[in-house]
């Protein structure tokens, strides 16, 4: 990540209306990010990687003239590819989308004029540092239930870190699945769960 | 002509008629589990209550025997009593989850 590449994402994030903004990559990796501290990073990463995962996504996003705009009730997304990666711009309904259009066009042109990033110097993996039950939790949550984890991320980050609070925490999310996704589902992201617990 | 009767029976097709395609786009919106299944059955429900809604003028222009007018009469308060239990069910599932039963 480069400064210029930060500032054009500031950039947009100050037109009125934009929420935020970021870039990911193929393999679902956020590169950039400019989004508010209230946005789950971990939610940001789940939606990169179902978008560069979906076959369908991929096809009408390929080249550098992708585009893709997603209407929703409460808001709209903009999503323009950048040759090997791709702008997310998260507009509320209140966005001129004319300005937002002008201005994603500079963006997106910075972003491809911007160096590449030097190759990372290959050093000894260091051992990683283990993520704590809570953030583990979270991620099982992100990855298993994609599009309808918003829920289930709640009570997650409603739950205190203790296990005790943990566990009730769990209990409520499979009954969330149970009752509103899949039976199936809910046993499997429990047993997960639980898992990472008991570890 | 028993107008009132079968003013009534137009109204409450058009009606049920709304319900059907309100229920089947709820379907369609949920994604699955317990209240999924039970709603997927409350759908069937209304799907079997249009049907018969339907059919009533018929029974009335034809002038259906009392035997089986009282057959129809309570296989719908059968069905009836099926649907306000599926819809005790989810309402109960829903709110258990909120937390908001005592």
């Amino acid at each position: 990540m480069t400064p210029s590449e930060q500032a054009a994402l500031r950039q947009l994030a100050d037109i009125p209306g934009v929420v935020g903004s970021m870039v990911f990559d193929v393999s679902g990796t956020v590169v950039l990010s400019e989004f508010p501290a209230v946005f789950d990073t971990a939610a940001l990463a789940g939606v990169a990687s179902r978008l560069s995962a979906d076959g369908y996504f991929q096809e009408w996003m390929s080249g550098e003239q992708g585009t893709l705009d997603l209407r929703f009730v409460d808001g709209h997304v903009v999503l323009r590819s950048l040759g090997s990666a791709w702008l997310l711009v998260l507009c509320t309904l209140q966005s001129n989308a004319q300005l937002v259009a002008m201005s994603l066009t500079q963006v997106v042109r910075r972003l491809r004029m911007s160096p590449p990033a030097p190759p990372a110097r290959v050093e000894p993996a260091a051992p990683p540092a283990a993520a704590s039950p809570l953030e583990q939790l979270r991620l099982i949550v992100a990855r298993e239930l994609g599009a309808h984890s918003a829920q289930a991320l709640e009570i997650l980050a409603a739950a205190g870190a203790r296990p005790k609070d943990l566990r009730r925490a769990i209990d409520e999310i499979e009954k969330l699945v149970r009752l509103f996704i899949s039976k199936k589902k809910a046993e499997e992201i429990g047993g997960r769960m639980r898992a990472v617990l008991e570890d | 002509m028993n107008y009132g009767a079968y003013a009534l029976a137009a109204l409450a097709i058009v009606m049920m008629g709304v319900d059907v395609v309100l229920a089947v786009r709820l379907r369609r919106a949920i994604v699955g589990g317990e209240v999924g299944q039970k709603w997927g059955l409350l759908t069937m429900l209304v799907g079997v209550f249009f049907v018969g809604y339907l059919l009533s003028p018929l029974a009335l222009y034809y002038q259906l025997p009392a035997e089986y007018l009282n057959l129809l009469v309570f296989g719908v308060f059968l069905f009836g009593a099926v649907f306000v239990w599926v819809v005790i069910g989810i309402i109960r599932d829903t709110l258990t989850f909120l937390k908001l039963v005592r």
